[in-house]
C-alpha cells in the first residue's frame, strides 16, 4: 500500500533522511518510532505530499504522492503541530474540508460528535491543546480516509480519550481496511496498537519488524529449579538474555513458543512460567547485534 | 471501498471552489472594506464636489483622474495586501502544511487565490464605477462623460491587477509576508529606480552620456510612478502592463510549483535565489548611497565613499536577512566583498579610461544624414509629449509651434560635427572639471542626436563652458536655419497679423500699431533684426527694451521680445515716432544707484524687481543712498548708457538700480567693464 523506497531528503545543509526504505501493507498500522530529529515528521510530510523527495520514490497504492490529488484525497494526514484558521469553529472546520474532499462523511461527522462530546459552534481557538487533538481527529475520522497518517497524536490526550481514539482507528483498520502510519517517540503508546514497528535513527531506517512475528518469536520466561541448574544447560538453551533474581533464572529465549517449552521441561524446573515482554524490551534484543543501543535512540 | 477502483474522476480543475469559497469567506472584509473606501472616494466625492454646486469640469474630472491622495494610496495598498494575505499561509510552517496536505495541485491553489484576489478587487472597483454612474446621471452631471467612468474603470482594473500580481509574484520567492510587501513595492519602483541610478552613476565616468535623453519617461518604466503623472494612458501602455500582468501570473505559478514548502519563515523561498538577492542589493545599495553622496556632496571622494558606504551596508543587511542570523561574519563573506569590489574598481576604471572608445566616439561626417542639435533633448521629440489638457487648455491663444531642433544643411552639419570635435578633443580637461566647476564662468548643455544614414542614432550630451566653444557654435548659430527654427517671427507673413501691441513693463507704457502698412513695415524690421542677430548679440543677456506682441487673425498671440540688438525696428520706431514710448527712456528715470556687489556669494545682495514694492526695497535703497559703496547716477547719457549695457546676470560685479520718477524701482546686473567706459 505505502511504498517508500530510498528516499533522501534535505534542508539547507543538513540531511534529514538517507536513502529510507518503508512498507506498509494494506490494512496494518505501522508504528514510526525515533528520537527527536530522528526524520519522522520529515518522513511523513514526505507521505502526505507535503514535502517533495530529493531522491527515491514514494508511492500509495503504487500512484506517486506528490501532487497527486486523487491518491491525497483519500489519504489524512495530522501533523504535530496542529492548524485552524483563526476564528473558526469546528463547524467552519468542517465545511472547510466536506468542500474539499470527496469521501467526507457528514452523518459520521455528526455521530461522532457523541464521542469527542464539543459544542460544534465553539471556536477552535478557545480550545485546549487536546481538545483541539481531538477535533483534528474528529474531522480526519470523518473524512473517511484509506489511509491515515499521524504525527505524534496521542500527545496531549488523557488517557481516557488515548484509549477511545485507539479503539476508533482500530476499529476502521478492521472494518474499512484503513492503512495507519503513525509516528512516536515512546514504544509503549504503540506497543498495543500497531502491526509493524519501524525505527528512525539519524535519518536511517534502522530496523523494521512485524510485531506478531517478533512477539511469537522472542519470549521472557522464569525458570527455578530445585537444586543446582543442570550442566549445560545454558549452552543448550542459548538464551539472549539471562538474569538471577534469587534462585529464580529470567531467560529471553527466540524460537516457537511450544518448542522452548518443550525444551525447558526436559530439564524438570520446579517453576516455569512465560512472562510478557514489552516492546521495548523485544528492540533492545533484537538490536542487539546492531551495535546501537535502544535507550540512545528512544530516549 | 477498494484503492484506486473507486476513484473521483481525474480532473485537474483550474480552480477549487472549496477554497474559493473559503477564501471569500475569510478575506472577504478586504472587498468590504475596499468597496467602502472606494464609495467615499469617488462616488461621496462626486455627491460632495455637486452640493459645492461646481461650474464646470475640473473638480469632477480630478475625482476620476487617480489624483486624490486617498484613492491613490487605496491602488497602491490594497492590490498588493490583498496578495499577502492570500498567499499568507505560505509564510508559516503550519499553514503551509495544511494547504499542501489537501487533495489539490499547487498550480490550483495558485489559480484559485488569484481568482479570489481578482474578485475581492475587481467587485468593489466595479461597483464603485456603476454606482458613479448612477450618481453622475441622476445628478444631471453632464461634465462628466460615461465614457470617462469606464475609462477610469478600465485604468482602475488594469492597475489593481498588476500590482496584485505583483505582489503574487513577489510572494512566491519570498518566505515572509514582510518581505513579500518590501520586495513587491522595490521590484514596482525597480525599473524606472535603477535605470536611473545607472544613468546617474555612469554619468560620472562617461563623458558625453546623454542623461536627460536617457532618463527622461522613466516613469513609465514604474507603474507607481506612472500613475502619479496626470497624463491618459494610452492604449499601447495598457497592453504592455496587461502583458506584465500575464508575465508575473505565469512566474508566479512557476515558482510556486517548485517552491519547497519546507522554507516558509525564510527571507526567500529560494536557495537559489540567495546570491542573486544578495549581490543585487549590494549593487542597488551601493548606486544608491554614491548617487545620495555625489548630489549633496558634488564631489568625486565622497561618491566613493559612498559606493563603499551603501555597498558594504546593503551587503550585511542582505546576507543578515538571508541568513536570519546576525552571525554573517565569515571568511568567506569578506573574500566575497572583495572580490565584488575588485570588480567594481575594474569596471569604473574600464569606465573612466573609456575602455569601449565611447567618448572619441563620433559618427563621420559623410555617415550623418541629420542632426539634433539644442540645450536639452525636449525638441526631440516635441510631438510624442502630449501635453497636459488643463495647460492647453490655459495656453491655446498662443502661438505654437512644433520645432525639432534638427539641422539638415550641409555646412551645419560640418560646424556641428566641428563643434562635437572640439568638445569631444577636450574631454580630458573637461572631465576634470566634471566636479570641480567654476562658477562664474558659464556653462552650457549640448545636446546631440545624429541621425546616420543606416538608420541608426547616436545621442551625445555635453555640459562645457559657453566661452570655450564659442568660435564653434557662432557658425551654426548664425545659420539662416538655426534662426528659420527658433526665430517664431521668421516663420509669419506679415498678412497673419492684426495688431502690434509693443509695452515697455518698467514704465507701464503701451503702443498700439494696427495700420497694416506699418505692420508690415514692422514685421519685415523683426525679421532683418532676427536673420542679422550675431552670435554674440544672441548670447548676450541684456534684458529687452520691452514686450512685443503680436495678435494673429487666427485668435493666437505671438510674444517675443524687442532686444536692444533689433537696430532695425528701433529705427523703424524712429521713424514712426513711436520710439519714446516704446521703451524706457532716461527721462523716465529720476536717478540710478550702481553698487558693488561684495565678492562673497549672495551677500548683501537684494533683489529688486519694479512690481514688488516693499518697504524693505525702499529702505535698502535709502541706506545704500547714503553708504559709501555706491554711485549715484543722474546724467541722461549716461543713464542711456546703463540702459543698454545692463545684463539679467546675478553674478555680476555690480548692480543697478533705477529709480522712476513714477516712484517705481529696476535693477539690474552690471559687469565690470562698466567703469572703462564713459
Amino acid at each position: 500500500m505505502i511504498e517508500v523506497a530510498n528516499v533522501s531528503k534535505c534542508f539547507a545543509d543538513l540531511e534529514a533522511l538517507k536513502e529510507v526504505t518503508l512498507s506498509v501493507k494494506k490494512g496494518s498500522i505501522y508504528g514510526l518510532v525515533g528520537a527527536n530529529g530522528a526524520g519522522k515528521t520529515t518522513l511523513l510530510k514526505l507521505l502526505a505530499g507535503i514535502y517533495r523527495e530529493d531522491s527515491g520514490s514514494i508511492t500509495i497504492g503504487s500512484s506517486p504522492v506528490f501532487e497527486n490529488p486523487e491518491v491525497k484525497a483519500k489519504m489524512l494526514f495530522i501533523p504535530d503541530h496542529l492548524y485552524f484558521f483563526t476564528n473558526y469553529t469546528i463547524q467552519d472546520m468542517a465545511d472547510y474540508y466536506r468542500r474539499i474532499y470527496p469521501t467526507w462523511n457528514q452523518e459520521r461527522f455528526l455521530n461522532l460528535q457523541e464521542v469527542f462530546n464539543m459544542e460544534i459552534n465553539r471556536r477552535i481557538k478557545t480550545l485546549s491543546k487536546g481538545m483541539r487533538r481531538q477535533v483534528a481527529f474528529w474531522l480526519g475520522f470523518a473524512m473517511m480516509p484509506e489511509v491515515m497518517i499521524l504525527d505524534e497524536p496521542l500527545d496531549g490526550l488523557d488517557p481516557v480519550m488515548r484509549q477511545r481514539v485507539k479503539n476508533r482507528i482500530v476499529q476502521d483498520v478492521a472494518e474499512r481496511d484503513m492503512t495507519v502510519i503513525i509516528s512516536s517517540h515512546n514504544l509503549y503508546e504503540l506497543e498495543d496498537l500497531c502491526d509493524y514497528i519501524g525505527i528512525l535513527h539519524e535519518g536511517r531506517m534502522l530496523i523494521e519488524r512485524e510485531l506478531d512475528d517478533l512477539k511469537a518469536d522472542v519470549h521472557k520466561v522464569q525458570v527455578a529449579f530445585s537444586g543446582e541448574v543442570p550442566s549445560g544447560f545454558y549452552t543448550d538453551i542459548n538464551p539472549l538474555y539471562q538474569e538471577k533474581r534469587g534462585s529464580v533464572h529470567i531467560l529471553i529465549l527466540r524460537g516457537n513458543h511450544q518448542e522452548i517449552m518443550g525444551r525447558l521441561q526436559q530439564y524438570g524446573p520446579a517453576i516455569l512460567d512465560i512472562l510478557p515482554l514489552t516492546l521495548e524490551e523485544i528492540f533492545i534484543h533484537e538490536m542487539g547485534d546492531s551495535g546501537y543501543e535502544l535507550q540512545n535512540i528512544i530516549y | 471501498m477498494k484503492w484506486g477502483i473507486a476513484v473521483m474522476s481525474s480532473k485537474t480543475s483550474f480552480i477549487n471552489t472549496g477554497i474559493l469559497r473559503h477564501d471569500l469567506k475569510r478575506y472577504g472584509w478586504i472587498g468590504a472594506a475596499y468597496l467602502l473606501g472606494l464609495l467615499l472616494s469617488v462616488p461621496l466625492q462626486i455627491v460632495m464636489v455637486y452640493s459645492r454646486q461646481a461650474i464646470h469640469y475640473y473638480p469632477y474630472s480630478q475625482i476620476l483622474s487617480f489624483q486624490s491622495p486617498l484613492q491613490v494610496l487605496f491602488w497602491l495598498s490594497v492590490p498588493v495586501l490583498t496578495g499577502i494575505f492570500l498567499f499568507r499561509y505560505l509564510q508559516s510552517g503550519d499553514s503551509a502544511d495544511l494547504a499542501h496536505a489537501l487533495p489539490v495541485r499547487r498550480e490550483t491553489l495558485y489559480n484559485t487565490h488569484l481568482t479570489a484576489g481578482v474578485l475581492l478587487l475587481f467587485v468593489p472597483v466595479i461597483i464603485t464605477s456603476l454606482v458613479s454612474w448612477v450618481v453622475l446621471q441622476g445628478l444631471g452631471i453632464e461634465y462628466v462623460k460615461g465614457q470617462e467612468v469606464l475609462v477610469w474603470l478600465g485604468i482602475a482594473l488594469v492597475f489593481n491587477l498588476l500590482l496584485f500580481t505583483c505582489s503574487v509574484a513577489v510572494g512566491m520567492i519570498s518566505g515572509m509576508s514582510t518581505v513579500q510587501g518590501a520586495l513587491t513595492y522595490i521590484m514596482l519602483l525597480l525599473p524606472a529606480g535603477l535605470t536611473l541610478l545607472v544613468w546617474q552613476n555612469l554619468q560620472n565616468f562617461v563623458f558625453g552620456l546623454p542623461f536627460d535623453f536617457l532618463s527622461n519617461n522613466l516613469e513609465k518604466l514604474s507603474p507607481l510612478m506612472r500613475i502619479s503623472y496626470n497624463q491618459p494612458f494610452s492604449g499601447a501602455e495598457v497592453a504592455v502592463y496587461l502583458l506584465c500582468c500575464i508575465i508575473l501570473y505565469l512566474l508566479g505559478r512557476f515558482f510556486y510549483r517548485r517552491r519547497p514548502s519546507e522554507n516558509a519563515g525564510n527571507a526567500l523561498a529560494f536557495r537559489t535565489l540567495h546570491p542573486v538577492f544578495v549581490w543585487g542589493f549590494t549593487f542597488c545599495g551601493m548606486l544608491l548611497v554614491g548617487t545620495y553622496f555625489n548630489q549633496s556632496q558634488d564631489s568625486m571622494g565622497w561618491t566613493y565613499f559612498g559606493y563603499f558606504l551603501g555597498s558594504i551596508l546593503s551587503y550585511i543587511l542582505s546576507l543578515i536577512l538571508v541568513n536570519k542570523s546576525l552571525d554573517i561574519f565569515r571568511l568567506r563573506v569578506a573574500r566575497n566583498y572583495l572580490l565584488y569590489s575588485l570588480v567594481i574598481i575594474l569596471l569604473i576604471a574600464g569606465l573612466y579610461y573609456d575602455v569601449t572608445g565611447y567618448e572619441k566616439r563620433i559618427p563621420p561626417l559623410e555617415e550623418v544624414k541629420s542632426v539634433y542639435l539644442d540645450g536639452s533633448f525636449y525638441r526631440l521629440k516635441a510631438r510624442e509629449t502630449v501635453p497636459s489638457p488643463y495647460l492647453v487648455e490655459a495656453d491655446n491663444d498662443n502661438y505654437q509651434r512644433e520645432v525639432t531642433m534638427v539641422y539638415r544643411n550641409a555646412e551645419n552639419l560640418a560646424a556641428i560635427h566641428e563643434l562635437h570635435q572640439a568638445i569631444v578633443a577636450n574631454r580630458k580637461i573637461e572631465k576634470a572639471l566634471l566636479h570641480n566647476r567654476d562658477r562664474s564662468t558659464r556653462y552650457r548643455n549640448w545636446c546631440l542626436a545624429y541621425q546616420l544614414e543606416n538608420g541608426q542614432t547616436v545621442y551625445r550630451q555635453y555640459w562645457v563652458p559657453v566661452a570655450r566653444y564659442a568660435a564653434q557654435a557662432k557658425p551654426i548659430l548664425e545659420s539662416q536655419e538655426h534662426k528659420k527654427m527658433v526665430y517664431d517671427i521668421l516663420n509669419i507673413s506679415p498678412r497673419q497679423v492684426d495688431m502690434i501691441l509693443i509695452s515697455a513693463r518698467e514704465v507701464g507704457r503701451n503702443t498700439k500699431i494696427t495700420d497694416p502698412a506699418l505692420i508690415l513695415q514692422a514685421v519685415g524690421a523683426l525679421q532683418t533684426d532676427a536673420r542679422s542677430q550675431t552670435y554674440e548679440e544672441m548670447t548676450s543677456n541684456c534684458p529687452p527694451w520691452s514686450e512685443v506682441t503680436l495678435l494673429l487673425n487666427e485668435g493666437k498671440r505671438l510674444r517675443l521680445s524687442w532686444e536692444k540688438s533689433y537696430v532695425f525696428f528701433e529705427e523703424w520706431l524712429r521713424n514712426v515716432g513711436e520710439y519714446r514710448n516704446a521703451r524706457v527712456m532716461p527721462e523716465d528715470i529720476k536717478y540710478a544707484l550702481i553698487e558693488k556687489v561684495p565678492v562673497t556669494e549672495n551677500d548683501g545682495k537684494v533683489r529688486i524687481s519694479v512690481t514688488h514694492r516693499d518697504i524693505d526695497t525702499e529702505e535698502y535703497l535709502r541706506e545704500l543712498e547714503n553708504s559709501d559703496n555706491c554711485v549715484r547716477v543722474t546724467d541722461p547719457g549716461e543713464i542711456e548708457y546703463l540702459l543698454r549695457h545692463c545684463t539679467h546676470q546675478d553674478t555680476d560685479a555690480y548692480r543697478v538700480h533705477f529709480v522712476l520718477h513714477n516712484g517705481s524701482y529696476f535693477s539690474s546686473g552690471l559687469n565690470e567693464s562698466w567703469g572703462q567706459s564713459p
